[in-house]
């Protein structure tokens, strides 16, 4: 955020009040919304009905035929247990009035096959300057995925045939979190935020990003912790002694500390075999399993950190038992060293950050160490241990950087190009899509990978005309889709005018 | 109660009337609160310190609506909060504001003496009333109330992306405007 930005938002507060007024009429004068669950709700129920007047097909059940090769058009996409998301089109950095665009789909099925279920997509933009002056633009080409494979899934994007220098915009993690129980009779109501709840159904993306506060979020700068001090508390050389007769093939240390969570966080990189943190009596007791001789191949030293952030915590105090399982608890004779050492937060978060990204996939194309290193702490703050409410999942103080490499995000890859007045060039994406699918046909599924597409979902661009072609190659069947194809009667290219568009397939019998 | 009543019981440093404003505005005040800030606990701090603004400047103070002046007041403070500490509102509407507003700002030598808040809200004034009623309106739900782009599409039955398109080209106006009367900011 700029410093004239902000003073800009304050100005705005000094705005005559009639006007404010005559805008708080216009606020008030809003139509009831309808909650999103409840319009998911009835979204299924619709579909339900549809069902209903006997378009058998539209989800068909194990043992169908395939002799039908047209599916259900005009049926609708569904949630997926593994969502992969649609492929979204271009957009422009700034509204261009002078430029149109002509999109055209190829979904080419040439190196498919059912087992990694990737395929071909070329996504093609046709990009016209009507104007008598040349146009210099920067485009945005969105895609849903995440930073571990980033690397292997990144579109490539060419322009008249030439590769395009691309930089990598990120957004925050697309989807939500629930509790434990849901799914379960009464769990619903339950509410909590101990689990993922990702993104699988097309919906969930045109909520994203359908007002721009989801792009604009992703250019707003990341937090800095710059001169915060946090304390580091190193745990090191643990030790036990057995007394005569008494058992412990592995010792457990109890390291518990007074702990006022309104006040102090408690951050650790894992290594702990287990958390409790009693927020009402204010302390927080972590364990971990002294390790043996035989710890695998994995050689543990049992080097422990813990980073206190806020208020320094009290007294730490160590005590060793004979089992993790309480019931079963005995103290016995047992402790490790303890240091304590200052620390400035962003130095420390930065070199920890630097440690872990050295582990992802790929050193090409990968997203550049600032971009996941942001989104980290941005996820320390918003859902992890550093925000205001945690949500439950992260309120042990567990820094999941792995967490921010694997959820479901919307990224944008960025360059500039040149229209030339009067003149048209081609802008394609081409890239490679994991199909949606429920393993263990867990939503009534014939084991069948689904792709969507949508055609003007976030993007700015006036289109003439969008179209999709399918090169099935002779590799798939239909199972259900709304693009409108018929492999039968040679129809392999279809005009597309609706939002979204989806294509559920299966291998093709020998 | 009436506004002008509510007044009068301020005047006379009457403390009831900062139970009736609460009661009248206060729902109103924490929302908008709430919106900016994302903050349910820093909402509810932002409504006890308009109050205590209200009691501090009436008197000498004497608003013709109540309801404008609360609402001002609250979202000054709510700026103010925000402005102190950005990162820990993330959540909130003003921090997804800041980067749709920076193409409001006006082009300018650094060298310039900034320009007062208030000769820029003025300009900001003059530049809304240039506008129909429909664009002002939709200008200061985005950026004085914090509404969605969703929000006041789904108010107005109309598209998003159309709003979007439209609010755009409101901040390029408002730019331009700005840029002519000389605001440095």
């Amino acid at each position: 955020m700029s410093e004239r930005c902000a003073y800009l938002l304050a100005a705005l507060g000094g705005l005559e009040e009639e006007l404010i007024l005559e805008a708080a009429e216009d606020r008030a004068r809003r139509r009831r919304r309808w909650p999103r669950r409840l319009v998911k709700t009835l979204a299924a129920c619709a579909a339900v009905a549809v069902i209903g007047v006997g378009a058998f097909y539209f989800l068909p059940i194990g043992g169908q035929s395939g002799e039908s090769n047209v599916g259900g058009k005009g049926d609708e996409p569904r949630s997926f247990l593994l969502y992969e998301g649609p492929v979204l089109p271009l957009t422009l950095r700034d509204d261009q009035e002078d430029i149109s665009a002509e999109r055209s789909v190829t979904l080419d099925f040439a190196g498919w096959d059912m087992d990694g279920t990737e395929l071909l997509i070329r996504d093609s933009y046709t990009l016209q300057n009507t104007s008598g002056e040349d146009r210099t633009v920067r485009a945005l080409y969105p895609f849903i995925g995440r930073f571990y494979e980033v690397s292997r899934r990144r579109p490539v994007l060419t322009l008249d045939g030439v590769e395009l220098e691309t930089t990598l915009l990120a957004g925050y993690y697309a989807g939500g979190y629930e509790g434990a129980w849901k799914g379960s009779i009464g769990g619903d109501e339950l509410g909590g935020s101990v689990n993922m709840n990702y993104p699988d159904f097309w919906e969930d993306y045109r909520d994203l990003l359908a007002d721009g506060s989801y792009f604009a979020a992703a250019e707003s700068p990341y937090p800095d912790f710059t001169g915060v001090t946090a304390w580091v508390y190193d745990l090191t050389d643990p030790w036990y002694t057995l007394t005569e007769g008494q058992e412990a093939p592995r010792p457990v240390l109890h390291i518990t500390f007074p702990l006022d969570y309104a006040k102090t966080r408690l951050l650790y990189t894992g290594g702990f075999s287990g958390w409790s943190l009693d927020g009402d009596e204010g302390w927080m007791c972590l364990l971990y399993g002294i390790p043996g001789e035989t710890s695998g191949s994995y050689k543990d030293d049992g080097h422990r950190t813990l980073l206190v952030v806020g208020e320094d915590v009290g007294e730490v105090k160590i005590e060793g038992f004979t089992a993790v399982a309480e019931k079963e608890a005995q103290p016995m004779e047992a402790g490790a060293t303890i240091t304590r050492r200052e620390v400035d937060l962003e130095e420390y978060l930065r070199a920890l950050a630097l440690e872990q990204y050295g582990s992802y996939d790929g050193q090409d194309g990968r997203p550049d160490f600032e971009t996941v290193y942001g989104q980290f702490k941005l996820w320390l703050v918003t859902d992890g241990p550093l925000a205001r409410e945690p949500k439950e999942r992260y309120r042990g103080g567990d820094l999941w950087f792995s967490e921010v490499a694997s959820v479901d995000r919307v990224m944008w890859l960025e360059a500039e190009i040149t229209v030339p007045a009067g003149a048209s060039v081609t802008l394609t994406a081409e890239l490679h899509k994991t199909g949606s699918s429920d393993p263990f046909h867990a939503r009534g599924s014939v084991g069948g990978a689904e792709y969507e597409l949508a055609t003007r979902l976030g993007s700015n661009l006036a289109f003439t005309n969008q179209s999709a072609t399918l090169e099935d190659r002779g590799k798939i069947e239909i199972i259900r889709q709304n693009f409108g194809f018929d492999l039968k009667n040679g129809i392999k290219t279809v005009d597309l005018t609706g939002e979204i568009y989806f294509l559920e397939v299966k291998a093709k019998a020998d | 109660m009436e506004d002008t009543k509510l007044v009068e019981l301020f005047w006379a440093r009457d403390e009831s009337a900062l139970t009736a404003v609460s009661e009248k505005y206060g729902g109103l005040c924490r929302e908008l609160a709430r919106r900016l800030l994302g903050s349910d606990q820093d909402a509810e701090e932002c409504v006890s310190d308009v109050l205590l603004r209200l009691w501090e400047s009436i008197p000498p103070q004497r608003p013709l609506s109540l309801k404008a002046y609360m609402l001002k007041i609250t979202r000054n403070l709510t700026v103010d909060r925000w402005r102190g500490n950005t990162a820990a509102f993330r959540a909130g509407e003003l921090t997804a504001l800041t980067p749709e507003l920076e193409a409001c700002l006006p082009l300018a030598p650094s060298a310039e003496e900034v320009s007062g808040e208030r000769q820029t809200a003025q300009a900001v004034d003059r530049w809304l009333k240039t506008l129909s009623k429909d664009d002002r309106a939709l200008f200061l739900r985005r950026y004085w109330f914090g509404d969605t782009v969703k929000e006041i599409a789904q108010s107005r039955g109309v598209p998003a992306n159309r709003l979007a398109q439209k609010l755009n080209r409101l901040r390029g106006g408002l730019r331009r405007a700005l840029e002519k009367e000389g605001i440095v900011l």
